[in-house]
């Protein structure tokens, strides 16, 4: 099988809005209706792409990846801040 | 092109539409858009459908059957007058209705449909629909979930991404979904439900408490006799919809029981006061059911942009009152909360023809599927292990696989067994079928079986197990296992929902009508004592019919029969001893009950 990025026909470090967009192009392209095959191959690959261990793994082994383990820390980090939930959500949670 | 007709088949209520100029048009007839979903029979053995059917109702209960719906899938079967129908053979006979609708309005043939089920209906809920479709001598080309449905009639392609909740709280089923539209691709990305709380259940708890606050007064349980008891669930279902915009109605029913020779009257009031309080608790299962939905999306309320009132019942000013609390945000219903379903699955027919309508839909499957398996629970080896394939909430159409190992040496085979659910012991979950691959390599424990998923767009699956060393491969789709008719039974059925429709098929009416009675004027005291006793019983023994077990009914059906014919016959001496064994059956049933 493909490797996903090249399902999705996206860089190997694309960001997450890159993934996102072209997620929802190759969609429009081929909507479940017409091409199920390969629309479950490019949601598969979206899947794979956006889950953040799955990447980290993926960059950690990537034999032709050119970034140093730091980078992939710093990415790593950059990603874990962002999905932290902010402290309002946290306190709406609670009620009142 | 052709043209595929969008069908809402509801619990309460069903509706038609098709793509019109790139839009979405229900059909109406008569200046009706909506068809109860009602089917009955008249004194004369005529088939009656919607309207005319639900106007019997309260006059023929024995004879009106309403809200199948949620029979479907059931293996449970429905009486109409003489005769005992499959729920899909009634809703066949709604699909029917609709296309003929259609057809009269298109002027040709309409033969392919997408129908509509709750988001939360099983597999085997989902192929009685379909399989009611082809009785209705319908293609349905696809079964496709109802909160999907509505939310297709929304502006596919907004500014920024959109998140909707969709609430669909219908006659006899609830389901929430959460929607992400996003350039023109609408993603469902969750969904929850009850597929047995409705509105019905309100008009039945409704009714409760006017009986009992009935009973209280006058010492008599309007709910004992059936048409007592119908006249009064259609007067509170149509108290229930006045509450919805008054804070007070009146229940008026005249002549509605008797009792020693004095008739009594219903007159009462009611209020939203009485009302709340009954549905409170549903209600509130219904908000669990809301913050699961968010949970399994993975979004809090702050991040829904807007909520979606779909289904009859959602028009409950309580319901809007406490999503908005929940919620905290205005709720729409800008498109009709009845019509936006059979509108949504007409549009995605438009979809499925190629038509370009603007939105392409990624809709998921709300339960997961997976085997029973041998593993430990609680310390202990169970048989009774429930291991996940494909999760709810994944993305259609889908494929997974697991490996699996045998328990001893040498296995020959191995029995996989398919449920769905959500819990981690499969009785605790749906059966939903099974294959056995026999004839395994001799091989240690542990020797590897592959076991695969394929669901498609139709919520129907396909499981392979594949003995990975040798590549012995087994396959069963589900929708051949769990059909409820072989193809002859198929047929026989086609050809009877045939003869009920043409109506002009006289011995098919005779057989489901009991021939008249002749007038009881000129009869002897000694012949009317004993008919009169055996009306009663019969009226009695009918009664007693839905709540007994199938040989029970059995045999009474048969009593009955003999006993009406001895009436009709007016033999004395016959329907004394029939109505003796009828009345010993009477009497056990009303004990065992």
């Amino acid at each position: 099988m493909l490797e996903p990025h090249l399902v999705l026909g996206v860089a190997p470090n694309a960001d997450e809005a890159t993934l996102r967009r072209r997620y929802l192009e190759r969609v429009r392209e081929n909507p479940p209706e017409q091409h199920p095959q390969r629309f479950a191959e490019i949601r598969a690959a979206y899947e794979q792409l956006r889950d953040p261990t799955e990447r980290l793994k993926r960059q950690l082994f990537a034999v032709e990846s050119s970034e140093s383990l730091d980078d992939v820390i710093a990415e790593l980090r950059l990603r874990v801040q962002g999905t932290r939930i902010p402290t309002t959500i946290l306190f709406s949670l609670t009620g009142n | 092109m052709e043209t595929i007709l969008g069908i809402d088949l509801g619990t309460t209520n069903s509706a038609v539409s098709m793509i019109r100029d790139g839009k979405a048009v229900v059909l109406e007839e008569d200046g009706q858009k909506i068809l109860p979903s009602v089917v009955g029979l008249d004194g004369s053995g005529k088939l009656l459908v919607g309207f005319p059917a639900s106007n019997q109702w309260t006059l023929a209960p024995d004879r009106t059957i309403r809200s199948v719906k949620r029979k479907m899938g059931s293996g449970e079967t429905v009486r109409l007058g003489d005769q005992t129908y499959t729920p899909q053979e009634i809703s066949a006979i709604i699909l029917r209705t609709l296309k003929e609708r259609a057809e009269r309005l298109l002027g040709q043939e309409a033969r392919k449909a997408v129908i509509t089920v709750p988001a939360f209906f099983n597999e085997q809920q989902r192929e009685a629909t379909r399989e009611a479709g082809e009785l209705a001598g319908l293609e349905v080309v696809r079964i496709i979930n109802e909160p999907t449905a509505a939310s297709l009639t929304y502006n596919p392609n907004p500014e920024q991404l959109q998140r909707l909740l969709i609430y669909d709280l219908g006659g006899g089923t609830f389901d929430v979904s959460i929607v992400q539209t996003e350039q023109g691709v609408v993603e469902v990305l969750s969904s929850h439900g009850d597929t047995q709380l409705g509105g019905d259940d309100f008009d039945h708890l409704l009714m409760d408490f006017v009986c009992d606050k009935f009973r209280e007064e006058h010492k008599l349980d309007l709910r004992a006799a059936l048409t007592s008891r119908s006249r009064v669930l259609k007067a509170v279902e149509q108290a229930k919809c006045r509450l919805s915009f008054d804070a007070f109605t009146t229940l008026q029913e005249e002549f509605i029981a008797e009792q020693g020779g004095v008739p009594l009257h219903l007159n009462m009031e009611l209020s939203r006061m009485d009302y709340e309080p009954l549905i409170e608790p549903l209600l509130n299962k219904t908000l669990v059911r809301v913050d699961e939905a968010l949970s399994d999306a993975k979004l809090t309320a702050k991040q829904i942009d807007r909520v979606i009132l779909v289904g009859g019942a959602s028009r409950t000013p309580m319901v809007h009152r406490l999503l908005q609390e929940q919620l905290g945000q205005p709720i729409h219903s800008e498109v009709d909360p009845d019509l936006c379903v059979s509108m949504g699955a007409a549009i995605q027919g438009g979809l499925i023809a190629g038509v370009d309508l603007g939105p392409v839909l990624v809709d998921i499957t709300p339960h997961t599927l997976g085997i029973q398996c041998l593993s430990e629970r609680h310390g202990f080896p169970s048989h009774y292990h429930f291991a996940p394939i494909i999760e709810r909430n994944t993305a259609l159409p889908a494929s997974r696989s697991e490996v699996f190992g045998t328990c001893f040496d040498d296995q020959e085979k191995v029995l996989i067994n398919v449920f769905q659910g959500e819990h981690s012991d499969v009785r605790q979950n749906e059966a939903v079928g099974g294959i056995e691959l026999e004839g395994l390599a001799n091989a240690k424990r542990g020797h590897e079986i592959l076991v695969r998923f394929d669901l498609d767009l139709d919520g129907i699956l396909t499981v392979t197990a594949t003995e990975k060393m040798t590549g012995l491969e087994k396959k069963l789709t589900i929708d051949n296992v769990m059909s409820r008719f072989r193809s002859e039974d198929r047929e026989q059925a086609k050809q009877r929902l045939e003869a009920v429709f043409s109506g002009s098929d006289a011995a098919a009416a005779a057989e489901r009508q009991p021939p008249t009675p002749e007038p009881d004027e000129d009869l002897s005291p000694e012949i009317k004592g004993p008919i009169d006793k055996a009306r009663e019983l019969l009226a009695q023994a009918e009664r007693l019919l839905d709540d007994a077990n199938q040989q029970d009914a059995e045999e009474m059906q048969e009593l009955i029969d003999q006993l009406r014919e001895a009436v009709n016959a007016r033999a004395v001496d016959d329907i004394q001893d029939v109505s003796a064994k009828l009345d010993d059956l009477v009497f056990y049933l009303q004990d065992a009950l």
